[in-house]
């Protein structure tokens, strides 16, 4: 692997798009677990996602650290998709954000360097699975934008 | 190798030699063209691994669109250790409405993995092998662990992958992974 500031640029602007990914869900999920019923079994898995995710930002503001890069701060607040009132709207919010984790990852795994896509299939994965769980349904291409048509 | 034969007919004489150089002559279009046969064999590389992983993938994913297949033509996934179509009764429409998501989606990852192999004509069939192996009725605790294994393996053979193909590799591998817990849901009726 070359360490030029050329070859890392892409790296780092994956990275920091996953960072960005990440922030905006540790936000979200806040929200989501406000909305849902205190105590109910759908507040815990939103109170683990949300540690998932907060985990997953240390590790990519690592990563970024490591190639000498600075990692760009969450911002203060986010503009929500829709707004969010109901138990309902609030697992939409989950699965949006899961989506648009799984999405920034997959851009990871586009990177030649072996670690980086291993990482980034891993992560795609697990937020596939997250989403799953929100939506109770399954998707062909998690990450991918515009699902391919089948055949 | 044309070489070889002129230069061993150089020590015969008379009509056998010439005999002998117009055998040569007339096997020389031959050898050419065995010798072109065995270069235009060697001059292409070996094929590059990532056709190879691709066609693995495309026959791992082929058996497991003839598992979810024999499955629902048998009425319903094998109990364990009973008869194919016992454990519908458990899970009703609800399991056979998700069997049927399931193999469409499967149906949509071989369409996209079939789509990315570039390969000359007489190739790139779909493989009866494997096709052939999903005639067994699996159980739906064996359909679930094939997904689990068929995520698994894809997640680990990106490394080497042209980038669009390991993203629809990691995209697949999520996908498969989701039906694992979605499938489990169908099975307890959830």
């Amino acid at each position: 692997m070359t360490s030029t500031p050329g070859a890392q640029q892409p790296v780092i602007a994956a990275l920091q798009s996953a960072l960005a990914a990440e922030q905006a869900a540790s936000y979200g999920y806040g929200i989501v677990g406000a909305i849902l019923p205190q105590g109910s079994a759908q507040q815990a898995a939103a109170s683990t996602d949300w540690v998932a995710h907060m985990r997953a930002r240390d590790q990519l503001t690592a990563l970024i650290t490591a190639r000498g890069a600075t990692p760009v701060p969450a911002a203060v607040a986010y503009k929500l998709p829709r707004p969010v009132r109901t138990a309902a709207e609030a697992r939409a919010l989950a699965t949006t954000l899961e989506d648009g984790v799984a999405q920034a990852y997959l851009a990871l795994v586009g990177l030649p360097e072996k670690s980086l896509r291993r990482f980034g299939a891993e992560q795609v994965r697990a937020a596939a699975l997250r989403a799953q769980a929100w939506r109770g349904s399954v998707q062909a291409f998690p990450g991918l934008p515009g699902e391919p048509s089948a055949s | 190798m044309a070489d070889d034969g002129l230069v061993s007919g150089r020590a015969a004489t008379g009509p056998a030699r010439r005999a002998l150089l117009i055998a040569s002559a007339a096997a020389l279009p031959a050898l050419l063209a065995a010798c072109r046969g065995v270069q235009s064999l060697g001059t292409p590389p070996p094929p590059p691994t990532d056709v190879d992983t691709l066609r693995n993938a495309i026959d791992h994913e082929t058996a497991l669109v003839a598992s979810y297949a024999a499955v629902i033509a048998a009425g319903g996934p094998a109990a364990p250790g009973g008869q194919a179509g016992a454990a519908t009764a458990a899970g009703g429409g609800r399991l056979a409405t998700a069997l049927a998501v399931v193999l469409a989606e499967h149906r949509q990852h071989l369409a996209q993995l079939r789509s990315r192999l570039v390969e000359p004509a007489g190739h790139g069939s779909p493989t009866p092998t494997a096709a052939a192996s999903g005639s067994v009725i699996l159980t739906i605790a064996q359909l679930e662990q094939a997904e689990q294994a068929a995520s698994d393996r894809l997640i680990t053979q990106l490394a080497g992958l042209p980038p669009t193909l390991a993203q629809l590799f990691a995209s697949i591998a999520a996908s498969e992974a989701t039906h694992v817990p979605y499938l489990q849901a169908a099975r307890r009726g959830r």
